[in-house]
């Protein structure tokens, strides 16, 4: 069978090529290479006489192989492939060689150019003789449109598609559209406002019914190809119903906190409810809420702290105090005894000490006592259920509280005669009077709260009882009260106590003599309740003893604080090893202890005794506090059997417990912890009662959202100290029960609310629901996916300001009044923080203003590229300032760069005007004049030669346009490369400045390049008719260059199927083989490199056919 | 070739056709120069080049084999480079026992942008292998020993 | 047909395992000693090469060649059967692809004259003696064949003009070959003698993920045996092995180890494997995957186990023994020294 007909074309380029390689050479040697029939060179082979040529000798000579040499295939491939389908030949039956880019252009001397081309030309040779026809396949494209990013370009970009009938999905980061045009104030060269050009187009976007926008919204992936692009949308929650929302700003009025506002670039503040700018469109408010505040997130009840700290600072106790007890009932309480977690955390430590985040609670608390307000009780519907809670402490009162809240009636059982339990018993009276607890107490009783005192479980009732009495669940929150014992010789000698025992007789009236030594063994937070209340007592040495050292103490902090204060010593490092004493204990034998190398279970290292050191403390009073434990002894043995596991009791998460019905909470489920917990805990299993008895699953876990963690902006903040809570003098306090902290007055509370830092923004205090009559406040919105099946993507995710503080030369973030560009268009817009008064931060109007071209433009340190706008920027900001000010201006370039329509007459216009001075020369520096406190700005006067420092009030810097800082992410997710400046690649930098090597994603405006607003808006333009170019057709070209199964050689191994990134090969596993969805494959043959037997080909690219031009290449 | 006094050393360089191959573009458009003996094949993926490429560029006589693709994450097929990557860290240690150095084989991440890039790889690995010395073509030498041994009796003595 | 078949069976740089095989085809022998006459077969027949000699050329109808060709006396002979031959059928891996000697390729003539009769440590050879192509005695000239540089697959030598692959071929196959020959009913020439498949599509066990974190050995654990063996980190080169050997190892929970040689498209056998096993591996980043693939212990050896003589590169570059020799100072070549 004779070998195929090739016709061999080579270019000269004009001179690009032939230049360099010696043409006649190539031809001859090519001429002579098997199978080509026909070789010719061309001055320009792609021009049409060119193409004629191929189509010509396709005809004429019968040639069914074509190579081209000349420039690169991604130039003119398609051109040359089009030239062969109208000579009549498959266009896949063309090959290139591209001796332009690689060869002409690159070799340094001729002969090496000539033998490269020559290689080239075999390879593309070789290759062209193993060519096979292929035919484009077409597929049905998704007519709609994906526009990313609002600004100016991708406004365009949509209202143009939508206009011609298609729809159009805009998607953009920000709540609204307007992008950086939006900031603008005037626009060169016509001085037009930019709002009044640009509203009544982002208006026209709001209302096209073509388009849907989605703001606040991220793309966050794209998948499938040209036509036919599934992409996934991020919206984030704005936690304001966009459909309610009637842009009333009822919310942003009473929204308590305050943040910098971005929209104005820093020089205003804004609250957490908020509209973007005036014009919004969507023209609707939002909350900006970045998660939990620290505190928040640290608190295990989840009290929203930062929220009543915002309130408190308005002065609106009731709201705080109605916000705490959504998760906190005993406000009294709790801000008196709880270790308030919440301060550990709090972020306004990094400016500099914690918020007294509790202190504020306790302001709260006693400014409701000393009015003698009683809150309104919790509003719930009758159930008509009842439940029994077992148990008055702290988890079982917060049980009782919410499910009365709830809806249930709550009989709560006390062992005791009043109900309390530790807070009662173990709580000495220094830290919580106990009228406030009873206070507590009275409000849960008037609330409605049954109590049953002196009833005691398995001896007064039992759980089978309280069924037949007709509970519907029973919530078991009877602590964990069982001590546990030294375990060391003497130990039941008189004058011994346990920590319960001892702080119950001394709540209830009954104090042991303690003498004068008192020895506390223990090092928690029992421990250093019973050292300050024997100091109370009268003993005159107190010591608190700890096995292992003060690191590892669970005390809270505050607590050994106050008692090392009141005079307690400690002791760290020795355990007891035997009570000293007949009838009565003369002193304590410890042995020192060494910490391990090693941690136990709970991660700290243990205490082990050093042998022979042993020694004796004598001592009065014994009291014993190292841990307590569940007693299930008021249980029956079946009941028992079916609760505990081990020296624990079973629970699930929401306190569910194997006996049907019956629940539990607090210490008797988690062990000894704090009150907080134990009220969470309540609370929690609150819920899973309310649950059951209504016949409904387990409640789904409550959200927590993550704390916010970001850094925060710390220089807009002032140190104001952390005010101190006044307390009872030392001396006074040892001699009595008496509170020792006496609490906070309005005015320091308020102040001390006011130091929050508000780290998440939005503290959920909940005004603005309350506020908002259109009920369009949603706090519990999540964040939302959408996928969106799109046929063609337009990118206009715009440019953003180079950051002056890059270089300390220009003095920006350092001294006042050195502004950058879009600071200067906010201050000189009207709607701007000024009203668009032109003033300096200390309210003068300047008399002098510097404007800098070029900050971080042409400049090898930053970007070596010219921006494009600055100069005509400068210009216009120069003439502003003389419109609005009778300043002189200094405006310092190295070039005028003035190439636009009018632009030139604008700038003619402006430096005829009066006091407006253009210097040549780049503003190298700006200094603060010590003496006069004015600015200096240092320029070479390169016209004049001479070194000027110039006297101004103001300086405005023209930085740079930069690539956004997320544009590598936003490249990866849409697959567009990035040129070396940063900006998005566009396929061609002349000819096809909107497409991408995406197929069917086109990028326009400054993502691609920086550009003015005209060139922006004509690639919008641009790229929405790339777009419809694309979708109007109905279907899409797509390569055939894809993957192909040679089934009989095929051995079903696998092996292909994880390799293709795209999911298309899938297995027939009937016929044990693999098989390639040609829509889905884009052809990148991986797989053909995978797989072993051969087996997968890749048309076009097949393993033939580059071993042939690797044959080629090195033939020469 | 293989010229006694100049050593011209020859390289094959496997383009991905979105990455390296735009940036050898680039490199010509901005007319940067490198040698003439760094040929190159355009692939559309680096994950295209099957391992046997690579190798029989070595039996045809190259004495260097580039393989350029995008940076890692940038891979116009997600993560062909990726798999470009694993074959290449076996294929070092194959040809190490083929005695072919290390410096022969290299590959590169090249992105569309980086023209520059491509010419100092195209510059640097011609260098280093110019001082490597030539590999011998696998084909040629085959050829000589064939002669050698099977076709030219009497030839080689055994010791 | 009428006539007994003529038949020649030899044996060249192999381990005569191909042999064993032949007489593994059990009770069927008596019958290829019905349908032929044998005139050379060295391990089992008293013929000499003179009397091959004396023969017509083209007398012979077949001759089974097992074995590479690793010097000069295994060529003469391929060449002196081929002449003789109607058909050349290349029997077994070594003849076809190289086999298990061609790893010897690895090294050149120096490198194993120079470990076998001077660096094993049981060698005693003072006077540095080497083996001589010829050597004079008393009594005349002696003559030893050439050792080459390399081990060659048999078509180097020779035209082949069927390829029976295996290590050894399996009795089934080779009794199929039988049958072909006799009968007439042959193949196109240059065909090989198996499967066009990989030994993959004949092998039972189930395939699923093709990923792997790690490859191990078989000697560290005892693989599933319903489960594809490379997808339990055992490299396995059924995906790149023509089938045709009736999967013994693999029906032992053993991997293929590649005795067939190539499948026909594939590029060259270890190359393919290669790039197959090398992309099942994953690993976070380069790191780790380097780490990972260390696993893969020994690749020339593992993937070109039986076709080193059959890869493109086939040598190592000498270019670089000869400079690493230098770079070690080595001892000048040894001296032909008369024993």
């Amino acid at each position: 069978m004779a070998g195929p007909k090739i016709g061999v074309y080579l270019c000269h380029c004009g001179t690009n090529i032939a230049d360099k390689v010696d043409m006649e050479t190539v031809r001859e040697y090519s001429a002579a290479l098997p199978d080509v029939a026909v070789s010719r060179d061309y001055k320009y082979m792609c021009s049409e006489p060119g193409q004629d040529l191929i189509r010509a000798d396709i005809r004429n000579c019968a040639l069914d192989r074509i190579v081209v040499a000349s420039c690169s295939p991604r130039m003119h491939e398609p051109t040359f492939k089009r030239a062969c389908e109208t000579g009549g030949l498959n266009p896949y039956l063309m090959e290139m060689a591209n001796i332009r880019e690689q060869c002409s252009w690159v070799t340094s001397e001729a002969a090496a150019a000539t033998a490269k081309a020559k290689a080239l030309v075999a390879s593309a040779v070789r290759k062209a003789r193993l060519l096979e026809p292929l035919e484009d396949k077409t597929v049905p494209v998704n007519p709609t449109t994906m526009v990313v990013g609002g600004g100016i370009a991708g406004l365009e970009a949509a209202l143009k598609i939508a206009d011609a009938g298609q729809k159009v999905y805009l998607v953009e980061k920000e709540p609204s559209i307007g992008g950086n045009m939006a900031k603008l104030d005037k626009t060169f060269p016509t001085l037009d406002c930019a709002a009044c050009i640009l509203t009544p187009k982002m208006v026209a976007v709001g209302q096209n019914p073509n388009i849907t926008l989605l703001t606040c919204s991220e793309v966050e992936d794209v998948s499938g190809f040209v036509g036919n692009f599934k992409v996934r949308v991020r919206k984030r929650a704005r936690y304001v119903d966009v459909s309610k929302c009637t842009g009333c700003g009822d919310c942003a009025k009473v929204c308590p906190v305050q943040t910098i506002d971005s929209f104005e670039e820093g020089m205003a503040t804004r609250r957490a409810a908020y509209k973007f700018f005036a014009q919004a469109v969507p023209n609707v408010y939002q909350i900006d809420k970045r998660g939990w505040p620290a505190c928040r997130a640290a608190c295990p009840a989840g009290v929203n702290g930062g929220g009543y700290l915002a309130l408190t600072a308005e002065g609106k106790y009731d709201e705080a105090l109605a916000l705490i007890r959504e998760r906190m009932p005993f406000v009294g309480i709790c801000s008196r005894i709880c270790f308030h977690p919440c301060e550990s955390d709090c972020r306004r430590q990094e400016v500099d000490q914690p918020v007294a985040i509790n202190g504020v609670k306790r302001f709260l608390s006693d400014w409701e006592v000393k009015n003698n307000l009683t809150p309104a009780p919790p509003e719930g519907k009758k159930s008509g259920k009842s439940v029994a809670v077992v148990g008055s402490g702290p988890a079982g009162l917060s049980a009782a509280y919410y499910l009365l809240a709830m809806g249930h009636a709550v009989t709560v059982f006390e062992k005791d005669e009043k109900p309390g339990g530790l807070l009662r018993h173990a709580i000495p009276r220094y830290r919580l009077p106990e009228e406030v607890l009873d206070r507590e107490l009275e409000r849960l009783k008037t609330m409605g709260v049954k109590f049953r005192t002196g009833q005691e479980l398995g001896r007064d009732f039992t759980l089978a009882s309280l069924r037949k009495e007709g509970f519907n669940s029973v919530l078991l929150a009877i602590g964990a009260g069982s001590e546990v014992s030294l375990d060391v010789p003497g130990e039941d000698c008189p004058g011994v106590h346990t920590a319960l025992s001892f702080l119950g007789a001394v709540s209830h009236g009954q104090a042991p003599p303690v003498g004068t030594g008192v020895i506390v063994i223990g090092g928690g937070n029992a421990a250093i309740d019973a050292a300050r209340t024997a100091v109370r007592l009268g003993a005159k040495n107190v010591s608190v003893v700890y096995r292992r050292s003060r690191a590892e103490m669970p005390a809270s902090i505050q607590e050994i604080e106050a008692a090392e204060r009141e005079g307690v010593k400690f002791t760290f490092l020795a355990s007891p090893v035997a009570v000293i004493g007949t009838g009565k204990v003369t002193g304590v034998k410890f042995v020192r202890n060494e910490l391990s190398s090693d941690v136990d279970a709970s991660g700290r290292r243990r205490p082990v005794p050093v042998p022979g050191s042993e020694y004796d403390v004598s001592a009065d009073t014994v009291v014993v506090a190292i841990g307590q434990t569940v007693d299930l002894g008021s249980f029956d043995p079946k009941e028992r059997q079916e609760l505990a596991a081990g020296h624990r009791v079973k629970a699930g998460e929401w306190g569910e417990t194997a006996l049907k019905g019956v629940f539990a909470a607090g210490d008797f489920v988690t062990g000894p912890a704090s009150f907080v917990e134990a009220v969470a805990g309540g609370r929690r299993a609150a819920r899973a009662v309310d649950a059951f008895v209504r016949g409904q699953a387990l409640p789904e876990p409550e959200f927590r959202m993550p704390a916010h963690e970001d850094p925060l902006d710390l220089s807009h903040y002032d140190a104001s100290p952390r005010h101190q809570m006044p307390e009872l003098d030392v001396a006074g306090r040892t001699r009595s029960f008496a509170e020792v902290e006496k609490g906070f007055g309005e005015a320091e509370a308020r102040a001390e609310a006011a130091r929050c830092l508000h780290c998440s923004i939005c503290m959920e205090c909940g005004e603005c629901v309350r506020a908002c009559e259109a009920v369009a406040v949603d706090h519990c919105q999540r964040d939302e996916v959408v996928e969106l099946d799109v046929g063609a993507i337009v990118v206009a995710t715009g440019y953003q300001q180079f950051d002056p503080t890059a270089g300390e030369q220009w003095g920006y973030g350092r001294y006042d009044d050195v502004l950058t560009g879009l600071q200067f268009e906010r201050l000189s817009n009207a709607s701007g923080p000024t009203q668009g008064r032109l003033l300096c931060k200390d309210g003068r109007e300047p008399e002098a203003v510097a404007v800098l071209h070029c900050v971080g433009s042409r400049d090898k340190n930053y970007n070596e590229y010219c921006s494009r706008i600055c100069c005509m920027t400068s210009v216009k900001f120069s003439h502003l300032v003389r419109e609005k000010t009778r300043a002189k201006v200094y405006d310092l370039f190295m070039d005028m760069r003035t190439f636009g329509k009018q632009y030139e007459e604008f700038y003619n216009r402006v430096a005829a005007e009066e006091n407006v001075y253009f210097i040549r020369g780049r503003g190298a520096e700006v200094l603060k004049d010590p003496k006069s406190g004015k600015l200096m700005v240092r320029v070479e006067d390169t016209l004049l030669g001479v070194l000027r420092e110039i006297p101004v009030d103001m300086v405005i810097l023209n930085p740079a346009m930069v690539p956004r800082a997320d544009s590598q992410r936003v490249a990866q997710v849409f697959g567009i490369q990035k040129s070396a400046d940063g900006f998005f690649l566009e396929y061609h930098i002349k000819l096809e400045p909107m497409k991408t090597a995406t197929d069917g994603v086109f990028v326009a405006g400054t993502c691609q390049s920086p550009k003015d607003i005209p060139d922006t808006v004509a690639q919008g333009a641009g790229a929405a008719a790339e777009a419809m170019t694309l979708l109007l057709p109905g279907s899409v070209r797509i390569s055939p260059m894809t993957g192909e199964v040679r089934e009989s050689l095929c051995s079903g191994c696998h092996m292909c199927v994880l390799m293709c990134p795209y999911s298309a090969i899938s297995m027939d596993e009937d016929k044990a083989l693999a098989v390639v969805n040609e829509v889905l494959c884009r052809g990148c043959g991986t797989c053909s490199a995978t797989c072993p037997s051969g087996a997968m080909r890749v048309r076009h690219f097949d393993n033939s056919q580059v071993l042939s031009q690797i044959e080629g290449v090195c033939a020469e | 070739m293989s010229g006694k006094d100049t050593f011209e050393p020859r390289i094959v360089a496997f383009l991905c056709n979105w990455c390296s191959y735009t940036a050898a573009d680039l490199a010509g458009i901005a007319r940067l120069k490198y040698p003439g003996n760094v040929r190159i094949i355009r692939v559309m993926c680096s994950g295209r080049v099957a391992p046997g490429f690579i190798l029989k560029a070595f039996h045809e006589g190259a004495d260097g084999v580039l393989v350029g693709g995008c940076h890692p994450g940038d891979c116009h097929y997600l993560e062909g480079n990726y798999k470009t990557l694993k074959r290449k860290l076996v294929m070092d240690r194959l040809l190490d026992q083929f005695g072919i150095e290390k410096d022969r084989f290299r590959l590169e991440w090249i992105s569309g942008a980086e023209g520059e890039k491509l010419a100092r790889v195209a510059n640097e690995m011609t260098e280093r292998v110019r001082r490597l010395g030539p590999l011998g073509r696998t084909r040629e030498r085959l050829a000589r020993a064939d002669a050698l041994e099977l076709r030219n009796e009497g030839g080689a003595a055994s010791g | 047909m009428a006539d007994k078949l003529k038949l020649a069976l030899y044996w060249a740089a192999s381990c005569g395992g191909c042999e064993i095989a032949v007489l593994d085809i059990d009770e069927k022998i008596l019958k290829v000693a019905e349908l032929a006459d044998i005139y050379l077969w060295p391990v089992a027949l008293d013929f000499k090469y003179k009397d091959v000699e004396a023969l017509a050329d083209g007398f012979l109808d077949v001759c089974l060649f097992n074995g590479a060709i690793r010097n000069s006396e295994q060529r003469e002979i391929a060449e002196l059967l081929r002449r003789k031959s109607k058909v050349m059928v290349a029997f077994g891996a070594c003849a076809c692809y190289g086999g298990i000697p061609s790893l010897a390729n690895q090294f050149d003539r120096d490198q194993i004259f120079g470990r076998v009769y001077f660096d094993t440590p049981s060698t005693v050879n003072p006077g540095k003696v080497l083996p001589q192509t010829s050597y004079r005695v008393p009594e005349g000239e002696l003559h030893l064949p050439t050792f080459y540089n390399a081990v060659y697959k048999l078509d180097d030598a020779v035209k082949v003009d069927y390829y029976l692959p295996g290590c050894p071929p399996p009795p089934s196959l080779i009794w199929t070959a039988v049958e072909a020959i006799v009968s007439g009913n042959l193949p196109p020439p240059g065909s090989v003698i198996a499967e066009e498949k990989a030994v993959c599509h004949f092998c039972t066990k189930r395939k699923d993920e093709k990923t792997v974190t790690a490859f191990r050995r078989v000697h560290e654990f005892i693989p599933d045996p319903e489960k594809c063996l490379l997808e339990q980190g055992i490299i396995c080169s059924g995906p790149v092995t023509r089938g045709g050997c009736g999967e013994r190892c693999l029906s032992a929970n053993m991997p293929c180890r590649g005795c067939f040689g190539p499948t026909p498209e594939a590029i060259e056998q270890g190359a393919n494997m290669l790039g197959a096993v090398a992309t099942m591996v994953e690993g976070k980043d380069e790191q780790a995957l380097a780490k990972a693939l260390e696993t893969v212990v020994d690749p020339l050896g593992t993937f070109y186990r039986f076709t080193l003589a059959d890869s493109f590169l086939r040598l190592r570059n000498r270019s670089l023994t000869a400079r690493e020799a230098e770079r070690a100072g080595a001892a000048p070549a040894p001296k032909e020294v008369a024993s």
